[in-house]
């Protein structure tokens, strides 16, 4: 007498929406779980410094260290014309990989605490 | 491929932020919200001008809905000649275009800023179900007002956190859109099981079919 579970009836009559509710399911886990990880990045981040980015500009980067932006230039080596380039442009400039510019901008930032 | 473009933010400015809102409003995949939180930085520096930044993604945002309207209304024949042709899956779309014509403002308006991933396919349905033009502009222009104004916020007012808080933001978005779909999905699901029932009162195990 016993009716057939839910679950039994609608496997068997609507498979494809019932799949694609596993689907949206599962996608729905997937970016909470990134969610988790990116938040507990994000904790042990706060504490010490904001990341440089190859595609930030150097009024940018001032603005959200808290610097002048003629200081942030300075530790860069080239205080003149220097708005609106970004550290992509500023290390071909200097023909070196961005990632020699950002790490050295960082370790400066870092020493130089105002 | 993002990276390249954000590099290309405080060179071309305002006019190019419009472009890559224009863009996400037909579901191509530039990363519009990264993007105006990058602008919304660039305006706190002094990079960029903060009043055309806002217009430039707001006109762009805008423009993109109007165009994936028009798309989907292009398609609206072919829904109503299915309509037409009569039985139970034609009568199922047809309340739902239905639905869509009386009750689509509130998905087009939340779907441009908290459940964005969503926004240009609901531009396609509700250019296809035929909805009122001017219903569907303001919904539009409302929501995509809020988008523009949080994101271009954040950016310039959290920009020292930029590049942690933009990846939670996204996995955020992800998840909502996700969470949403599964919940209509679930609404379908119980409401086919109920037609199911009543189709087939008390049936015994063993003959099912």
């Amino acid at each position: 007498m016993k009716r057939p579970a839910p679950l039994r009836i609608l496997w068997d009559h609507h498979k494809p929406t019932l799949a694609l509710l596993v689907l949206a399911l599962a996608v729905a886990l997937f970016f909470a779980s990134r969610f988790v990880l990116h938040w507990v990045y994000w904790h042990d981040q706060r504490a010490t410094h904001p990341d440089l980015e190859p595609w930030m500009t150097v009024g940018f980067i001032a603005h959200s260290w808290h610097r002048p932006p003629e200081s942030v230039a300075v530790l860069i080596g080239n205080p003149d014309d220097l708005r609106r380039k970004s550290l992509e442009d500023i290390a071909k400039d200097q023909n070196r990989p961005v990632e020699d510019l950002i790490a050295e901008l960082t370790a400066l930032l870092e020493t130089d605490r105002p | 491929m993002t990276e390249t473009l954000l590099e290309l933010l405080p060179d071309y400015g305002a006019p190019f932020l419009g472009l890559i809102t224009l863009l996400s409003c037909l579901a191509l995949p530039v990363p519009a919200s990264l993007f105006m939180m990058a602008a919304g930085g660039f305006a706190a520096a002094g990079d960029l001008p903060l009043g055309l930044t806002v217009l430039a993604a707001l006109t762009g945002a805008v423009l993109g809905d109007q165009i994936g309207f028009l798309l989907g209304r292009g398609g609206s024949g072919v829904l109503q000649r299915m309509e037409r042709r009569g039985g139970k899956q034609a009568q199922a779309l047809a309340r739902a275009t239905a639905l869509t014509r009386k009750r689509g403002n509130i998905a087009v308006f939340l779907s441009r800023w908290l459940l964005s991933p969503l926004g240009p396919y609901v531009n396609y349905a509700a250019g296809a179900a035929r909805m009122r033009w001017h219903r569907f502009s303001l919904a539009s222009i409302s929501g995509e007002t809020v988008w523009v104004m949080v994101y271009v916020g954040l950016g310039a007012g959290a920009m020292d956190q930029l590049s942690t808080l933009w990846p939670m933001i996204s996995d955020m978005l992800g998840l909502l859109a996700a969470v949403s779909v599964a919940l209509l999905l679930v609404l379908r699901l119980w409401h086919l099981l109920q037609i199911h029932r009543q189709a087939h009162p008390r049936k015994r195990r063993g003959d099912r079919g």
